[in-house]
């Protein structure tokens, strides 16, 4: 059975001509090796908390800090947004007009808010709660692998927002095209990320 | 911790069951992800002429990858909320869970397509699991039980 090869990861635009089909594979190669070196970083930071869990130095554990229904909206809010990313790769791909590519890139982007939103509220309330990241081991462990996710989130919406900005100055161009198929990498692998840290920090924390 | 004092009321016969229908719930997922690749893999091939079918076909691997990514967050998240496994068939569930929607993830999201793909970005994506299991799972196994004995 004959199938057409994929190039790269992410959405593949498709046939173009063989210097842009090059180059395009070059990057995202480069994108790639660059996300899965970043996927090394956060299983070890993984493994440090699985190791210091315990550790809570008399200090509040898991039952105590987390608010599993704030965590499960931040995880459907996530979802929707790689979905709503998926559109947006979509209609870069089909679509004729610039309009549908922007509203769903702003609707990834307030997707994208609403999470940052809801876990700095959850980090602000854990302070309260007495779990600052001085407090014990696990809270470190905690403190060094969560927000490293949240940043993530956040220079991916900064990105974002650099690239409406791009597509509203430039029009749909190959360098736009190049930046939204990386973008889209990034974007889809902080979503599994974050299914890790729901699952083993969250769901494996209150279990 | 409530979980703690409550697998410890349950009896081995229980966990034993719990385990199995762990691995039970696992295999099953197993099946569905590769039988959701056999399928798209066997997608007829794109040309320029039937693109309409091509957007159809790619729309559908993020609509189904979308769904299945909710529906196997809201499983395990329902069995914490009712508490309906022990806490090791609970851990087991969460971690099959997490593992399939990965690759869920990977497949319908950043469309790593194994029959189709590169071989380069495939060998990364092994190198990388060689890599995490090495770095990872060494760090919990010395580690572990490093800290197992200082406590």
């Amino acid at each position: 059975m004959s199938v057409v090869a994929l190039k790269h990861p992410g959405l593949n635009l498709g046939p173009s001509d063989r210097e842009t089909e090059l180059k395009t594979e070059e990057l995202l190669f480069g994108f790639w090796v660059f996300v899965m070196s970043d996927a090394i970083v956060f299983s070890v930071l993984f493994a440090t908390y699985e190791i210091m869990r315990h550790s809570t130095a008399g200090g509040p554990g898991p039952a105590e800090l987390y608010d599993i229904k704030s965590v499960f909206i931040e995880t459907l809010a996530l979802l929707s947004s790689s979905f709503t990313y998926g559109m947006a790769s979509l209609s870069l791909k089909y679509g004729s007009s610039r309009r549908p590519l922007i509203l769903w890139l702003c609707l990834t982007l307030t997707l994208a808010v609403i999470f940052l939103g809801l876990e700095a509220h959850d980090f602000i309330t854990m302070f309260h709660k007495g779990g600052p990241p001085t407090r014990s081991g696990y809270l470190s462990a905690f403190f060094s692998l969560v927000p490293l996710h949240g940043l993530h989130v956040t220079t991916g919406s900064i990105w974002m927002i650099a690239m409406i900005v791009q597509i509203m100055v430039y029009g749909v161009d190959k360098e736009v095209k190049l930046g939204l198929l990386r973008l889209g990498i990034f974007w889809h692998f902080l979503d599994i990320v974050w299914i890790a840290i729901f699952s083993v920090v969250y769901l494996g924390g209150l279990a | 911790m409530s979980g703690v004092e409550n697998s410890s009321r349950r009896d081995r016969s229980g966990g034993f069951k719990d385990l199995l229908w762990g691995l039970g719930v696992a295999l099953s997922l197993i099946a569905v992800e590769v039988a959701l690749g056999t399928l798209s893999g066997e997608a007829p091939a794109p040309s320029q002429a039937d693109r309409r079918a091509e957007y159809r076909r790619e729309l559908r691997t993020y609509i189904v990858g979308f769904v299945l990514a909710i529906l196997l967050t809201l499983v395990p998240y329902g069995l914490l909320y009712w508490s309906v496994l022990s806490r090791f068939g609970l851990l087991l569930a969460i971690g099959a869970f997490a593992l399939v929607q990965g690759a869920v993830h990977l497949r319908c999201f950043l469309h790593i397509n194994p029959p189709r793909q590169n071989t380069d970005d495939l060998d990364l994506v092994v190198f990388t699991s060689f890599v995490v299991f090495l770095m990872a799972g060494g760090t919990i196994w010395i580690l572990g039980n490093l800290a197992a004995r200082m406590h």
